[in-house]
């Protein structure tokens, strides 16, 4: 038990050195800054799921969320060491934040969108965070889980 | 009682099952910390609408004392409503300024579905009161499922 806390204590920090400024999160940035980005028609919303592989709509950003529910979403993306996604901080655009909501007819924030489709809310993301089903879809998105490494690591053992 | 002790041992057995639990408990931690924070900034944006209201009843002028807002009523709607065979329902609100409610739900109407559409089938039964609840957590399962958690 403490071992694996101290390896996934690790993995965490490892991340926080990773992280270089602020360019991981620049689809994020530019899309929050500009207003043609933010909020509107489902057309526009759209083409910002479709974006990148991974998208998420949080309150605040990965580094400060600011909300529990956004918080647990980046922590379980940290913890399959997924860095490359798009972050979009709903508290900077009050037409995102409704117009996402009605886009996926989900009444809540944080959202996950996983190759244009959206996926569900900080609930889902843990269930299928626990139950594997995450390490798959991320597969099919040729994206490979940190926590298959971790698996492997105690196989070995 | 009995339903609080039903609670917690469905607490204990989300936090079995090895490196999952170790995962699950570390995000839970996370969770739990900054959820001390969104309730101030909630209240922040919505100040004017906020202060001084003890419950929901100023917001609301249509509801009576009897459909306040509650852990009883929720469970009373998701019971009847999803013809559900069981329901728990926590209230982890922090503070008095925001609701925050963690729910149990096992149901029929749940089999054969994804995990997307039985959590959409629990926010249209509460379409009406989810804008009013700051923290929403929910868990949604088939008699089979809640029978096979039940015998672990």
């Amino acid at each position: 038990m403490s071992g694996s806390l101290g390896r996934a204590a690790a993995a965490l920090l490892r991340w926080g050195r990773g992280a270089g400024g602020g360019g991981l999160w620049g689809p994020g940035v530019r899309a929050a800054g500009s207003g043609a980005g933010g909020g509107g028609s489902a057309e526009q919303l759209d083409a910002l799921v479709k974006k990148d592989k991974v998208v998420v709509f949080l309150k605040g950003t990965p580094e400060q969320p600011q909300c529990g529910f956004s918080n647990a979403v980046v922590q379980i993306l940290r913890l399959h060491g997924v860095r490359d996604y798009a972050a979009y901080n709903v508290l900077d655009d009050p037409e995102l934040r409704q117009g996402i909501k009605d886009y996926s007819n989900w009444p809540t924030i944080p959202q996950v969108y996983l190759n244009g489709e959206f996926v569900g809310g900080c609930d889902i993301l843990l269930q299928m965070h626990q139950n594997g089903d995450l390490v798959e879809e991320l597969k099919k998105l040729g994206i490979h889980s940190a926590l298959l490494d971790e698996k492997k690591d105690q196989d070995s053992k | 009682m009995a339903s609080a002790k039903s609670l917690d041992r469905w607490k204990a057995r989300l936090l079995e099952g090895g490196s999952t639990a170790l995962t699950y408990a570390l995000v839970r931690a996370e969770v739990s910390f900054p959820a001390e924070v969104a309730p101030v900034r909630q209240q922040g944006s919505v100040a004017g609408a906020r202060a001084g209201v003890v419950s929901l009843l100023g917001c609301r002028s249509s509801w009576t004392a009897a459909m306040e807002l509650s852990a009883e009523y929720l469970r009373e709607k998701l019971q009847r409503d999803l013809e559900a065979e069981h329901v728990e329902v926590e209230d982890t609100t922090l503070n008095r300024c925001s609701c925050s409610f963690r729910v149990l739900v096992v149901s029929a109407k749940f089999e054969g579905k994804p995990l997307l559409q039985r959590h959409r089938l629990v926010n249209a039964c509460l379409a009406e009161e989810l804008p009013h609840i700051h923290a929403f957590e929910q868990k949604t399962l088939t008699p089979d499922q809640w029978a096979r958690e039940r015998q672990k």
